[in-house]
């Protein structure tokens, strides 16, 4: 499946999922994703990824709701400890494939979405930034401190000297990006042409409705 | 020195689009490193039933990106951009919220944007500033109120939330963000032509 597809499809039932107050919803919606999973051929670190993960605010929540709710505040606990769950199971469909899917995802945006190229073409470029990103943070805080002082997360002059170097860096990389041909709003052609098959929409129109079709019972 | 491109046109300057997301990424780096230490808190506040002000005290620094962005390149759409830009980087790279990251990047973008919006897009010193910082927590708080059930809790606790954010908003994106367009000015990096 397309993974801009797959996204529009996640986006779609996410942002549906939050305003609607249903613990079997949520709890479908988590069997389906740990179905599908099982043909993506998860490694087990990532299963204990999507088990970990949700448990803490999913339990900050649930603690919270009980203590200081109102109303049907223990109804609300539980929806939002497997509203937690459905989230990240369901987004994980969409994320935990991005390492393989990131360039066919962005490739989509851009000749299939039709989003400006300046877009995403700086997206891609400041990707490849972060590892220095990273490593330009530890040069900062270092600097500083060889000078006795410590930068607090606080302090405005943390982040004045990252913007220094994101002026820096956004300048060289304009440079470079213009002096390989790249030219702001031209037409361009592509090595790699994106096809979106027919079957994929088929799909995202086919789990949409049947989305749809589970509200419904009125069970929120 | 960057030049930034003061044409009031829709198109976005590469150079502008640039900036914006490194900018965004700085940022999110920033408060990613925060990540293990929001989670003990949390996890800390878990038992008592107050895990929500561990991120209401970190909210501010998450929307930092968005009143940045608007201060340095000052153009409509600046601050929902930088804060779409830093949600982007951190679904890209496997944030744990992946999807829904981006969905809170863009009504944290709105909200902040909102600010500056409601001045006509002509103040952006520290009346726009703050302005933005109000607007974000409201536009935010309204948000928390479906997608973290805050609607369901106690009144009382509703507006230390809601107070706790407030400051939040008002110390990062406020304080902080006036302090460091400070520096900027002095230093006279940003040339606008």
């Amino acid at each position: 499946m397309n993974p801009l597809i797959k996204f529009t499809t996640v986006m779609v039932i996410a942002l549906e999922l939050t305003f609607i107050k249903s613990v079997t919803l949520n709890v479908i919606v988590i069997g389906v994703s740990a179905f599908l999973y099982l043909f993506l051929k998860l490694h087990w670190r990532q299963w204990l990824w999507l088990f970990i993960l949700p448990l803490l605010p999913g339990l900050g929540s649930w603690f919270s709701l009980m203590y200081f709710g109102t109303g049907d505040h223990e109804h609300m606990a539980w929806i939002m400890l497997s509203r937690v769950f459905a989230y990240l199971w369901l987004g994980g469909l969409f994320t935990l494939k991005l390492n393989d899917e990131r360039d066919v995802f962005l490739a989509t945006l851009e000749q299939k979405a039709k989003l400006s190229a300046t877009f995403v073409y700086a997206l891609v470029g400041v990707l490849n930034f972060m590892p220095a990103v990273s490593q330009e943070m530890k040069t900062i805080r270092v600097a500083s401190q060889m000078r006795g002082q410590t930068l607090h997360i606080w302090q405005p002059q943390l982040y004045f000297k990252a913007i220094l170097a994101a002026i820096r860096w956004s300048q060289n990389l304009a440079e470079g990006m213009v002096s390989h041909g790249f030219t702001e709003g031209a037409a361009r052609t592509h090595l790699q042409v994106v096809t979106i098959k027919r079957r994929d929409w088929f799909l995202l129109i086919i789990i949409l409705i049947a989305f749809q079709l589970l509200l419904l019972p009125n069970w929120y | 020195m960057q030049t930034i491109s003061k044409s009031k046109s829709t198109r976005w300057a590469l150079r502008d689009v640039l900036l914006l997301a490194f900018v965004a990424v700085f940022i999110g780096f920033i408060f990613w490193v925060l990540g293990p230490i929001y989670n003990l808190l949390s996890a800390a506040l878990t038992p008592l039933g107050l895990a929500p002000f561990a991120n209401e005290l970190l909210i501010g620094g998450w929307m930092m990106a968005a009143p940045l962005a608007s201060i340095l390149i000052r153009q409509a759409g600046a601050g929902v951009l930088g804060e779409l830009f830093a949600s982007a980087v951190e679904m890209l790279l496997g944030g744990q919220w992946g999807v829904a990251t981006l969905l809170s990047g863009f009504v944290q973008g709105i909200g902040s944007e909102a600010g500056f919006a409601v001045l006509g897009y002509k103040n952006w010193g520290w009346r726009g500033i703050f302005a933005s910082a109000i607007t974000g927590t409201i536009v935010t708080f309204i948000w928390s109120a479906f997608r973290d059930g805050y609607s369901s809790y106690h009144i009382g606790l509703l507006i230390a939330l809601f107070i706790t954010r407030f400051l939040s908003l008002l110390f990062f994106g406020g304080v902080l963000v006036v302090a460091i367009q400070k520096l900027i000015e002095k230093a006279g990096v940003l040339h606008r032509d």
